[in-house]
């Protein structure tokens, strides 16, 4: 199985913030769900895997090549779709296709313009006047007009309606029916991909936490319950964001970690949400 | 070259939506005033040249505005392409501006039955050429140096540079020299006017590869 997307060793510093070391890589036609809360450095590594930013060091690969060489030949196959898209606001789509489509060799006109209609995107409207969720279908029609292999996005779901939000996820599955094709999606709401995704890639203050397949994750922690006087204060340690209240208290263990707590407590599976909430919280707790 | 003639394209659609026919027939119309109450076309060229050079900056407002520079990275535009673009771009700007306002003159004066002076509108027309070229080579590093907004202030600062600088260099070569010394300077270059020409142009080149290299070294540096 070859990987569409390898990054390895990346490193990014800000004066107030860094992405630190930062390595995964992407199978080649699967779904990879890159998921932390926000500024966790999400976009800061899709904008050094891009090149939008510069990054002290660190080595990006996407189709097997070096990506800060090779640039026409690797962009030539991607797709990105940002949280706004990067048109005028003036534009219409037909401004948008004027625009892009002289610097892909391998643009579809009658494509893009089978997609706008089955996007329902009225061809004489400005990007400024189109909803949220048509200016993320409106780069999804751009993405998919140039035959792109890989699609990057980020944050497209934020401010979706759950219907928006759906459509998109049905679209990503039927993107990556050609197993030629894989997408890495960026997002804080895992409902999604909870739906969709195949592999997980987790940051957390601009570290990896982990990476690796979507179920080995969900299968590595699960969410424990009890009262306060079944567990001690060496255990409570094995439990990370642990919330106490007057009844008793709740928190993630790693599934591992399991035979050493005590058996009475409720044990239930737990969701990629949740993950990330008590990895944020137990991040905060163990400074 | 045809990446490059692609983005000067993609500028002249980012700036489409504001080529409004409103904003060109009021100038149109000024410029018809002042060809009227002086009977010249100097002062209608010199204006409607101004208007087109405000649309140089466009590019970078409306870039800034909508994050289009990510956009030229998604499309595998180099950073030197984008940068030789834009000065392409401003170029194409101002001499198709320069003979826009040079035919209008010329219509209006010929329609006015009155002398439409070919060479001197035609000497105006490349004198505020050159000036808006050497403006534009300082305009364009500031730009591509701190984006449309912080550095739309400072952009007006060449305008005012080159004034202090005329009046400097003026009294300059006044306190310097005395008058016959002055006329026997330029006297020269105007026996010389193959020499006078190619140094002005070497001047001018160097002048534009200053800047271009300048505001490359500015956007290499910047993170979209």
């Amino acid at each position: 199985m070859s990987n569409i997307l390898e990054v390895q060793g990346l490193n990014k510093n800000y004066e107030s913030f860094s992405v630190k070391d930062v390595s995964f890589e992407i199978p080649t036609g699967y779904i990879m769900g890159f998921i932390g809360p926000n500024g966790a450095g999400k976009t800061t590594t899709i904008k050094s895997i891009l090149n939008m930013v510069s990054y002290q060091s660190g080595e990006v690969k996407l189709f097997g090549l070096d990506s800060k060489d090779n640039v026409s030949q690797i962009y030539e196959q991607i797709g990105v779709v940002m949280d706004t898209p990067f048109y005028a606001d003036d534009w219409t789509s037909a401004d948008v296709e004027a625009a892009v489509s002289p610097f892909y060799t391998h643009w579809d006109s009658g494509k893009f313009a089978g997609l706008l209609s089955q996007f329902s995107i009225d061809k004489k409207k400005k990007v400024k006047e189109l909803s949220r969720g048509m200016k993320v279908k409106l780069m999804i029609a751009v993405a998919l007009s140039h035959d792109a292999r890989l699609l990057i996005l980020d944050e497209p779901t934020s401010g979706l309606d759950p219907v928006a939000r759906d459509e998109l996820c049905e679209m990503l599955g039927d993107f990556v029916t050609d197993e030629n094709r894989s997408v890495l999606f960026s997002t804080h709401i895992t409902a999604d991909l909870e739906k969709i995704a195949d592999y997980i890639t987790f940051i957390l203050d601009g570290r990896i936490v982990f990476t690796g397949s979507k179920d080995s994750f969900l299968e590595s922690y699960v969410l424990v319950k009890g009262g306060l006087e079944e567990i001690s204060a060496q255990q409570k340690k094995l439990v990370i964001g642990l919330r106490e209240h007057v009844t008793g208290f709740e928190g993630m263990a790693e599934t591992g970690n399991l035979g050493r707590l005590p058996k009475s407590l409720l044990v239930e599976p737990i969701t990629l949400d949740e993950i990330i909430i008590y990895m944020n919280k137990g991040d905060k707790l163990y400074e | 070259m045809n990446k490059m003639l692609s983005f000067v394209r993609l500028d002249y659609i980012t700036v489409k939506p504001y080529l409004t026919l409103k904003n060109l027939l009021i100038f149109l119309v000024v410029a018809l005033i002042m060809i009227t109450s002086s009977g010249s076309s100097v002062s209608a060229i010199a204006m409607l040249m101004v208007y087109a050079t405000l649309y140089v900056s466009y590019p970078f407002a409306v870039g800034e505005k909508n994050g289009i520079d990510a956009l030229y990275v998604t499309l595998s535009i180099k950073r030197s392409t984008v940068v030789l673009g834009r000065y392409l771009f401003a170029l194409t700007v101002d001499v198709f501006a320069g003979l826009l306002a040079y035919a209008f003159s010329f219509v209006v004066l010929t329609v006015m039955q009155k002398d439409f002076n070919v060479l001197e509108s035609g000497v105006v027309m490349l004198v505020m050429l050159l000036l808006y070229i050497i403006i534009q080579a300082v305009q364009l590093p500031i730009y591509f140096k701190l984006g449309y907004a912080k550095a739309k202030l400072l952009a007006y600062m060449p305008f005012v540079g080159l004034f202090v600088i005329t009046l400097a260099v003026t009294n300059l070569l006044k306190d310097s020299f005395s008058l016959p010394q002055i006329m026997s300077f330029f006297g020269w270059f105007a026996a010389n006017p193959l020499v006078a020409v190619l140094l002005g142009l070497l001047i001018l080149v160097g002048i534009i590869v200053i800047s271009y290299r300048t505001s490359l070294r500015f956007y290499n540096k910047r993170d979209f």
